[in-house]
């Protein structure tokens, strides 16, 4: 602890001292108020806007193809769409990974230590790896699946939905092992070891008592995920390719609400359309957050033991 | 019974492969965004070497590339004489443009006027040498390997003329890609078509937007925290902190878009004397802002947090001596949380060097550096620049060849420069937890 700088104040201060107290606190009330309003203020002005726009060509916006042109013709039917299906796929590949990966750092990685000095060892390797991959920064992921998957110098895959979903997991799998470690951590030793006490192996323990259990923090884990993918632009932009029609395969490309948002704000001016797509993003995050709440609260109540 | 064993083993080492395949991906996505980057700064070596003698040299290049088997002494003949044509063309415009330019000392006009001499002498000096090679009866080979040989002599003395010293053929390799690396990063010229690619204006670029969103942004959200964690009502803190933490979810491209269609119009009616180029609202200002509104909610959760961590006793302890809570906020808890809120400011600033769409949308990404519209040094707020993350973003669609190398050295840079960054905040966040 620093050292401090307290006097004892003696009673003739204290007037001066609250007239500053109250002072510092009308600011930090500002500040508070300030900022939250500053955040409503920007999302709320797309949002309502947006939402106009939606409800003016209500249900044809969200029903019809985007047809490119100055004026950006059509709705976002299809952005729509690939957009699910590039969450299901990302997430297909990412979650088993990283569930997996986080099973093992919290349940494998003590129990094979006997067998010699190399799993420390890689168990440190792994947690540098996940903590440098938590930091890089979401364009050169883009690049990265640019090179690796679109490129034809090495997998080749061009721009497609297959080459956006590979890069967009390797960004998700910090967030998916650090959520799923933490929810796996949080199931009492208890479980674990009345399971094995019973003679249970650890993979059958694994599965059938601390999965389960930590089931509603990894499902908070995924669904995070599922609004990151949502919301990230950067990295499909430069992987799934921009055009607007409706991939129907995975060696295909097309557009998410965000690359269309983008596209349409910056190329046509069309700003109206933009917003529309905006408020469909944002009530997205909305319903994944309220989602998240949810499973949250349910987890805790599990855990106080119903 | 065994069988259970065995399955139990065989999981455990599937596990850890899907562990390690993390570490893996670090490693694909150096080696493939690297291997990408590194053609360019040998390249940009010598496109800074050669100078005007540029194209001459990349004709025979390319002869020698492409040349089939048994073509090799036809296809350099053509080259050798497209490459002298080219050759004679590029130094009367270089010396023509040189005459054109008239704010130009006499010392200084004498200097490129040396350094276009130079440059010529030196592929006139390569020309040669293949024109010798040519004449003399040799194999296909010795041919190749004869060119080769004096594409390095022809380096070696490109790069000794422009650093003013020898450059011996073992340091060949590195004299060029440091030569290269150095311009790379230092260069404020962005113009690929015309062979300059250094990134110099967009680190400044996006070293300038970053301060600008802390300065802007870590006040509001630090008193935000501040009042958070000790200052609001229960029923305030519980609606006020998942909006927040909502808030941080919302997609980049939606501020973006706020920051075009509201910020952008009203910071263009700024108006400024003499202006040139003329404020349109687009620059850093505008990106500034937009940043420091993205980064609020991840500076206000994590300080927060580390707000709340400071044990109760501390506070305690004070009060009871007579402090008023203000005096404790300030003398006590906040130097305790210090690491917790410095490593906050940290990851946000990683966060806003990282940030790409938000960017694109408003900065205008003029390839000119930052620089103030008029007299007044104020305005350089105002300029429209690039930042390393919009520069990858814009150029990737159509780049090719030289120039798509040097996005990915962008990138590679970018890396390098969040990786020092977030390194810094783990080690703080480390020196927090041991205390």
């Amino acid at each position: 602890m620093s050292q401090s700088t307290i006097n004892v104040q003696s009673r003739a201060n204290v007037a001066r001292r609250h007239w500053i107290q109250r002072v510092a606190f009308g600011s930090l009330w500002a500040a508070g108020i300030i900022a939250v309003l500053v955040l409503l203020l920007v999302v709320g002005y797309v949002f309502i806007i947006g939402t106009g726009t939606v409800l003016t060509d209500f249900p044809s916006f969200l029903t019809t193809e985007p047809k490119g042109g100055l004026s950006a013709e059509g709705g976002i039917s299809t952005t729509i769409i690939t957009t699910f299906y590039v969450v299901l796929l990302t997430i297909g590949i990412a979650a088993p990974l990283g569930i997996g990966a986080a099973v093992y750092l919290v349940e494998y990685a003590e129990e094979m230590r006997g067998r010699g000095g190399l799993i420390p060892r890689l168990v440190g390797v792994v947690r540098f790896g996940v903590e440098t991959l938590a930091g890089v920064p979401s364009i050169i992921f883009g690049l990265f699946g640019y090179a690796l998957f679109v490129s034809a110098t090495a997998l080749g895959f061009g721009f497609s939905l297959l080459s956006g979903s590979l890069a967009c997991a390797c960004l998700l799998l910090p967030v998916i092992i650090r959520a799923s470690e933490e929810a796996l951590k949080a199931v009492p030793r208890s479980y674990r070891e009345g399971s094995l006490a019973l003679g249970a192996t650890q993979w059958q323990t694994v599965r059938q008592v601390v999965l389960p259990a930590a089931l509603p923090g990894i499902i908070t884990g995924i669904v995070l995920s599922v609004g990151r993918v949502v919301s990230e632009t950067a990295v499909f932009y430069v992987t799934l390719g921009g055009t607007h029609n409706l991939p129907t395969s995975i060696f295909q490309g097309g557009r998410t609400m965000a690359m269309h948002l983008y596209t349409v704000a910056t190329e046509t001016t069309a700003y109206e359309k933009a917003m529309g797509t905006g408020a469909v993003l944002i009530m997205t995050i909305v319903l994944i957050n309220l989602v998240i709440n949810l499973i949250s609260r349910r987890l805790t109540a599990g855990l106080k033991g119903r | 019974m065994q069988v259970k064993k065995l399955i139990d083993r065989g999981v455990g080492y599937l596990l850890l492969f899907s562990a390690l395949l993390s570490v893996f991906i670090v490693f694909l996505i150096f080696y493939f965004t690297v291997r990408e980057a590194l053609p360019a700064i040998p390249g940009i070596g010598l496109y800074k070497a050669f100078g005007s003698g540029y194209d001459a040299y990349g004709k025979i290049t390319r002869e020698l590339k492409r040349a089939e088997e048994g073509q090799l002494q036809e296809a350099l003949t053509s080259g050798l004489v497209a490459a002298r044509s080219t050759l004679q063309e590029d130094k009367e415009s270089a010396l023509v443009s040189l005459a054109k330019d008239e704010d130009l000392s006499d010392s200084e006009r004498n200097k490129r006027l040396a350094r276009i001499e130079d440059e010529y002498s030196c592929i006139q000096g390569f020309l040669d040498d293949v024109e010798n090679l040519l004449g003399s009866d040799l194999d296909e080979a010795a041919l190749r390997a004869g060119v080769e040989a004096a594409q390095q002599r022809a380096i070696e003395r490109a790069l000794g003329g422009k650093l003013g010293l020898t450059v011996p053929p073992w340091a060949r390799e590195v004299t060029l890609n440091g030569y290269g690396l150095f311009h790379f990063l230092t260069g404020s010229e962005w113009r690929p078509d015309a062979g300059k690619l250094g990134i110099w204006l967009m680190i400044v670029g996006s070293v300038l937007v970053t301060l600008m969103a802390i300065a802007m942004g870590v006040p509001l959200a630090l008193s935000g925290a501040i009042f958070l964690a000790e200052v609001a009502p229960d029923w305030m803190r519980n609606i006020v902190r998942p909006a927040v933490e909502l808030l941080a979810g919302i997609p980049s491209v939606v501020y973006g878009l706020f920051g075009m269609v509201v910020l952008v119009p009203l910071i263009g009616k700024i108006p400024v004397m003499d202006a040139k180029p003329t404020n349109t609202g687009y620059g850093l200002f505008s990106a500034a802002i937009v940043l420091a509104v993205m980064i609020l909610p991840t500076i206000t959760n994590i300080a927060e947090d580390a707000i709340r961590a400071v044990p109760r006793q501390y506070k305690e302890g004070s009060l009871a001596l007579g402090a008023t809570h203000w005096q404790t906020i300030v003398n006590v808890i906040l130097p305790a949380a210090r690491s917790g809120i410095v490593a906050a400011v940290i990851l946000g600033v990683g966060r806003a060097l990282g940030e790409t769409m938000a960017m694109i949308m408003v900065i205008g990404n003029s390839v000119r550096i930052a620089q103030p519209l008029n007299n007044n040094l104020l305005t350089i707020f105002l300029s429209r620049t690039r930042t390393l993350t919009g520069n990858i973003a814009v150029e990737i669609a159509y780049a090719t060849g030289l120039q798509e190398d040097a996005i990915f050295a962008t990138g590679v840079v970018l890396f390098l420069m969040i990786m020092a960054v977030n390194s810094l905040a783990r080690l703080v966040m480390r020196e927090r937890r041991q205390k």
